[in-house]
């Protein structure tokens, strides 16, 4: 028997939930950009399918149109046939890896970044450490000098590290304030718990301001999701797995939810039955953004004002993958004295997308203009965003063209509101 | 292509269409052809045989419905034989279900209408004419003064049997009332003025009919409120009917000349129509903008006769136009000396010019080239469009009443020449001669 | 690339630039079909224009070299309107997409053909207006491609299809001419060639920038959700709410089969699965009429034996009720691979008729079929699911396909409301047009595209009067 054509045995079945009705293709970034199918949700799925029934070969077109994608999942949310967009990426991905298709210096630094630095909470600790003495001695300019790209675009976006007592580790439990509501599991990420420490910060205090005992399971690692969006699914996999021993040890799996502050984790985490399937239902059950587990279980209102015209611009892997776009409107509007201001298309992919600014400079470049142009017609102070890419590739932005507009988290809104 | 009908073809047609056909000694002289001969089939078969015969025998044809109309266009370039088509009678079907009818072209509209409302429904066209017929209706494509609720002529049209110059009997469309299935022919055909077919019959979709109808007046000295508030009013949810009238020109339908337009003065009639609760709400806006003044509903219907309203010998122009320059068109129109009949919705002017001075056989006269000049004026700075609807025969000779066809022409001609390709039907009578 | 149209390709990508001239075979195997999978060709190279001039100078040189050409807007046309012939270029206007104008005092807007439907609408929605024409597709499909289709939707009921909202249009002919037709006022001397261009499935030229009409938002909406113990009493109520002289702006039906589907899928909106067809009405306008007409409706459905008639109280219920509606393709699609729609409109008297012998067709050829459609107009949608890669069920979905056709015929209807003819039924099309029909048809197309080198093979049967064969599927060896 002849050897399986590629994405046969992993992506085929799925493909065929597509119905080609093509209601997707105004949803995707990249399509909106190109104006070309085959860099259009509807138009990968057919790609997919050509490969795996042998009318195309995985040839390098392919594979490009297929790191093009951002995996906004957008075009999720459009379908009407549920087809699941983003599993059959991470898939087909993994196989263009294995294809050889995807070699080269800024391949190899992704990977092994991937896998040796950003799961390993003490060597992020050390890179951070460094590149805040370098930010202090103002070399980390010489980061432009680099022969790559995507570590010039890196260095670009690189924000100020906090100071160490901010990056210090969240402790293992804090206790509840006020009348007591419950147990919920702190899920801390990996390259934002130095980078954003303060969400962290903010998130644990928000939960416990709200009633809520907080633990910090140990053994918890990266969610494996910007391993997986890379193609290295294995990896990822291994990843997961780890983080479905720390989350159910027995002191954690007691909690009433896992809370995670960002939505790439959260997606990831909810979706962990995809990736060990019959192991993961259990936790991933758990699995509650902070925006929509405070609004579940009923905010306590913050006493203090902030007085701040918000916009609130949707994290894809939030609206898109966990369907939650009300609930962090809704606790921002708790909020005394903040406006909330509306923008154009609020729920379109910023550009950040994981590595995706990294690998793909341009093409974010470009959906990022679009977004911030929106936001600067809104003319906000503040735009409240739950993800740490979208954070730092928002900032960027407005960086760029000299806005003084600051991206937080939503939580850190709550907490200036509790302080 | 001679003058006259020779005597060997009128021959051949007396002796294959028996029945149907009258001689003129001497000839009839219509639309600027003289006419030997009138041809009048009683069916569509009949339609189709003639249309064969005077194809193979090279004869032009002027085709009538009413023969209200029969002055819109240019002249008719040679036409030898008249085609009647008031035979063609009769609704084969109306389904009172669906609000669909089958009528023959000849049918007058009154009969339709007749019938529509006896089933409970509405027949959408009222262009003017007495004894206008559906085929003349469809063929002119000219709306009335409900032309605002009925929507334009081709949306009533559901599908039609056409007869080609061939003689060939032709369907498209359907009896459906969305379909999609073909070339929208019907579109072609409707406003073409007979120039690449003979409508046979056609499937109508009917409106409801409205359960009440609401006809108010009011009179502005000021062109700008009138106009404003017009168009307020005819974005009403129940306005089927809103036109603007000059006095001068109100004072010329007795209906309207009872209601006391002030010398100089703008009169504003509104028709609602519909469900009372909706036609009530928007009376009482209008009181409130004031517009209280109550009308029978002749004077909607007298709006229709103004629209053909001419002075012997003058001049009556059609203009279109977006609704937000009207206003300005009516005041320079007016300065200009025509007098007025507005549609704010969908924009279209009426305007009427009266020869000032006795149009001397040789002597070129001035009012009407002033006329002209205006309206060339208010195509200029309004972007409009105008078709000159009645004109001195002596001055038809001169110019193409549609105005420049543009780049479309050549489109129009290569149609012409595909349906009709030796231009027998109604020659020259539509736009650039087509 | 295709190595023997590598000249072609040059050409091409001189105009538009070369990231705009796709010809690689991944690129190419996206544009095989459009929402149609029935029959798929690829083409030989796809440009993407931006403006007018690049559309005219790309027409030229496919006339020079001899190519077809077939304009592409967003893809979602269920006819294979936008399939590639043999040897085709694809010209699609996906990145023409710009609103050029919008005059609120005169209610319209002048667009480039790329632009979503829905985009416009949103684009306009805060001058309180929108564009009326909302296929089932809008948030994707384009204001070019509706253009070619004439495309309708469920609110066409009360406002019409797309003919009745284009004003003005700029068209490049098949020989690269640009002409302008119509105007902003709508009036145009001569024949309504915008009348005769919309709807004409792109064999005439390509639309490069339109006028259209926009209409107010309405004042008031009511939606009602009307459950019934069978379809014939709903098809009842229909005609007694269009017999009344009432104009919803939609009747949408939804029979026992696709309530099943829906409610087993991920669009389960509490549907009963036992009601043999829900009704879904949608009253919009001036607010104080619509009440009476709510008690008017629910007297006619009493007196019809409603089982239970729901009326929306907020946007979110709005949105439930329609949810049923809208996710009934979705959810066929996931019963299999592929689907296939049907578009005939029979008059609206002989709905429950026909109906009834659509599912024994069905049912016949052994085939999951369900029935939604704009119960209003006529218009049928029956869905058949299926798996285009058995050739075998290939052929008892067209065989079925065109008993049903043949059916709404006979009742006195026609082939397709609004979705087009296409590749898919254009050898149907004998079946209600005589040879001097569509030689008239001929006549259309000849003096805007004589050459034949605009979308070729569409619309019209391929040989006069051929209805012999219906369409056919690319064999494709399934994996494994």
């Amino acid at each position: 028997m002849a050897a399986p054509r590629p994405l046969e045995r992993n992506v085929y079945t799925q493909t065929l939930d597509c119905i080609h009705c093509g209601l997707c293709l105004s949803a995707c970034p990249t399509y909106v950009v190109t104006g070309r199918e085959s860099a259009s949700p509807r138009g990968r799925v057919y790609l997919m399918r050509g490969v795996a029934e042998g009318e195309i070969e995985l040839d390098p077109v392919v594979a490009s149109e297929l790191q093009l994608c951002l995996g906004c999942r957008a075009c999720e949310s459009a379908c009407p046939s549920g087809v699941a967009y983003g599993a059959m990426l991470e898939r087909a991905r993994e196989s263009v890896v294995d294809a050889g298709l995807r070699r080269g210096p800024a391949r190899w630094l992704e990977r092994w970044a991937l896998r040796h630095i950003v799961p390993h909470r003490r060597r992020l600790h050390a890179l951070a450490s460094l590149l805040a003495v370098l930010q202090r001695l103002r070399l980390d300019r010489l980061v432009f000098r680099l022969p790559l790209e995507s570590l010039r675009r890196a260095g670009s976006l690189l924000p100020a590290v906090p100071g160490r007592l901010d990056r210090r580790p969240l402790p293992a439990f804090s206790a509840a304030e006020g009348e007591r509501r419950g147990r919920v599991a702190l899920f801390e990420g990996c390259i934002a718990s130095e980078l954003f420490a303060a969400i962290n910060h903010a998130t644990l205090r928000v939960l416990t301001r709200n009633g809520f005992d907080v633990v910090v399971p140990r053994g918890q690692t990266c969610c494996g999701a910007l391993q997986a969006h890379s193609g290295d699914l294995s990896f990822a996999r291994k990843l997961a797995r780890e983080n479905l021993v720390a989350f159910s040890a027995r002191d954690t799996a007691a909690v009433d939810a896992l809370v995670v502050n960002s939505a790439g984790c959260g997606a990831a985490l909810r979706e962990l039955e995809q990736w060990l399937p019959g192991e993961g239902a259990a936790v991933a059950a758990k699995v509650r953004d902070v925006c929509e587990f405070l609004d579940e279980v009923g905010l306590r209102p913050p006493p203090h004002r902030v007085a701040a015209r918000v916009c609130y611009d949707d994290p894809c892997h939030l609206i898109h993958a966990q369907g939650i776009a009300a609930a962090p409107r809704r606790l921002l509007a708790c909020i005394e004295g903040l406006e909330l201001v509306s923008h154009a298309e609020p729920d379109s992919c910023c550009g950040a997308a994981g590595t995706y600014n990294l690998t793909q400079p341009d093409m974010s470049r470009r959906i990022l203009d679009a977004k911030i142009t929106a936001l600067e017609a809104a003319a906000p102070d503040i735009v409240a965003t739950g993800n740490p890419g979208c954070l730092l590739q928002l900032q960027a932005g407005f960086d760029e063209r000299e806005l003084p507009i600051r991206v937080l988290h939503p939580v850190e809104l709550l907490e200036a509101a509790y302080r | 292509m001679t003058d006259r009908l020779s005597s060997s073809v009128r021959d051949v047609l007396r002796q294959e269409l028996a029945g149907t056909l009258r001689g003129h000694e001497p000839p009839l002289e219509v639309a600027g052809s003289r006419l030997d001969l009138t041809i009048a089939p009683d069916s569509g078969a009949e339609l189709a045989t003639t249309l064969a015969v005077l194809t193979r025998e090279s004869v032009p044809v002027l085709v009538r419905g009413g023969g209200n109309r029969l002055a819109l266009g240019n002249p008719c370039r040679g036409a030898q034989v008249l085609l009647c088509c008031r035979g063609l009678v009769g609704v084969d079907e109306l389904d009172a279900a669906d609000g669909v009818m089958h009528a023959a072209a000849g049918t007058p509209l009154g009969e339709l209408s007749r019938q529509a409302r006896h089933a409970g429904w509405e027949l959408p066209l009222d262009p003017p004419g007495e004894n206008a017929t559906l085929g003349g209706a469809l063929a002119t494509a000219i709306g009335g003064p409900r032309r605002l609720g009925f929507g334009p002529t081709r949306d009533c049209v559901l599908g039609l049997e056409v007869v080609l110059a061939s003689g060939e009997r032709t369907r498209c469309g359907g009896r459906v009332v969305k379909n999609v299935t073909g070339y929208d022919l019907a579109k072609l055909y409707v406003g073409s003025l007979g120039t690449l077919g003979v409508i046979e019959a056609a499937w109508l979709r009917l409106h409801p009919a409205p359960r009440l109808r609401l006809v108010r007046v009011a009179q502005f000295d000021a062109a700008e409120r009138a106009f404003t508030l017009a168009l307020e009013a005819a974005r009403r949810p129940s306005a089927s009917a809103v036109a603007v009238v000059s006095a001068g020109l109100a004072e010329r339908a007795p209906e309207l000349r009872e209601l006391h337009c002030r010398p100089g003065s703008w009169m504003l009639v509104c028709e609602f129509a519909g469900d009372a609760a909706v036609c009530g709400a928007d009376r009482d806006w209008l009181a409130r903008a004031g517009g209280a003044q109550e009308a029978r509903e002749e004077s909607v219907t007298a709006l229709r006769e103004l629209q053909t309203d001419a002075a012997p010998g003058g001049l009556r122009a059609r203009l279109h136009a977006l609704p937000s320059s009207l206003e300005a068109i009516a005041r320079h129109l007016r300065a200009a000396g025509a007098e007025l009949l507005v549609y704010p919705i969908p924009g279209v002017v009426y305007a009427s010019f009266a020869p000032r001075e006795p149009a001397g056989r040789d002597h070129r006269a001035a009012w009407f080239d002033a006329a002209l000049a205006a309206l060339e004026e208010a195509k200029r700075f309004a972007a409009a469009e105008f078709v000159l609807e009645e004109l001195p025969d002596s001055r038809r000779a001169e110019c193409d009443v549609f105005g420049a066809a543009g780049g479309s022409l050549g489109l129009m001609r290569a149609l012409k020449r595909r349906f009709d390709p030796q231009g027998l039907l109604n020659p020259g009578r539509f736009v650039g001669g087509v | 690339m295709s190595r023997g149209h590598a000249a072609l390709i040059e050409r091409l990508a001189r105009v538009v630039g070369s990231s705009h001239c796709l010809s690689s075979p991944a690129e190419l195997f996206a544009y095989e079909c459009d929402a149609l999978t029935l029959d798929a060709v690829r083409p030989v190279a796809v440009v993407l224009p931006e403006d007018a001039e690049q559309v005219s100078r790309l027409v030229g040189v496919c006339g020079e070299l001899g190519h077809p050409f077939v304009p592409r807007g967003a893809g979602t046309g269920l006819s294979g309107g936008a399939h590639p012939v043999e040897g085709a270029v694809v010209i699609g206007c996906s990145r023409m997409r710009r609103i050029l104008e919008v005059d609120a005092e005169n209610r319209l807007a002048v667009v480039q053909p790329g632009v979503v439907n829905a985009d416009l609408s949103a684009a306009v929605a805060h001058l309180g207006l929108c564009y009326a024409p909302d296929p089932s597709s809008q948030q994707a499909c384009t204001i070019g491609g509706n253009i070619a289709e004439n495309s309708g939707g469920p609110h066409t009921l009360k406002y019409g299809t797309t003919t009745n909202h284009v004003l003005g249009l700029e068209l490049v002919l098949p020989d690269g001419e640009r002409v302008r037709l119509g105007s902003k006022s709508g009036f145009a001397a001569g024949y309504d060639l915008v009348g005769a261009v919309v709807g004409s499935e792109g064999t005439l030229g390509i639309v490069t920038e339109a006028t259209v009409r926009l209409v107010p938002l309405p004042e008031g909406v009511e939606t009602l959700l009307a459950v019934f113990p069978d379809l014939q009493s709903a098809c009842r109520l229909v005609g007694r709410v269009i017999g009344a002289g009432m104009i919803p702006a939609s009747l949408e039906i939804i029979d026992q089969r696709t309530i099943a589907a829906v409610e087993a899928s991920a669009y389960a909106a509490g549907l009963p699965l036992d009601a043999g067809a829900v009704l879904l009405i949608e009253l919009d306008g001036a607010a104080c009429g619509l009440a009476d007409q709510v008690a008017s409706i629910r007297e006619f459905a009493a007196s019809e034996g409603v089982r239970e008639l729901r009326v929306a109280r907020d946007e979110d219920e709005r949105a439930l009720f329609w949810r049923a509606r809208k996710g009934s393709f979705g959810a066929m699609g996931r019963l299999a691979p592929d689907i296939y729609v049907h578009d005939a409109v029979v008059p609206r008297s002989k709905l429950p008729d026909v109906l009834e012998r659509i599912c024994q067709i069905a049912d016949r050829y052994q085939l999951q079929l369900s029935n939604v459609f704009h119960a209003g107009d006529g218009n049928l949608h029956p869905i058949i699911s299926f798996d285009r890669r058995s050739d075998e069920e290939l052929g008892r979905v067209v065989a079925a396909g065109r008993e049903i056709l043949e059916l709404c015929v006979a009742a006195g209807g026609v082939l397709t409301g609004e979705h087009g003819v296409g590749v898919e039924k254009r050898d149907y099309m004998g079946l209600i047009f005589s040879a001097a029909d569509l030689a008239a048809m001929t006549h259309l197309r000849d003096a805007f595209n004589p050459t034949g080198i605009c979308n070729p093979g569409k619309l019209l049967p391929v040989t006069r009067s051929c209805v012999e064969s219906g369409s056919k599927a690319r064999a494709r060896v399934s994996p494994g």
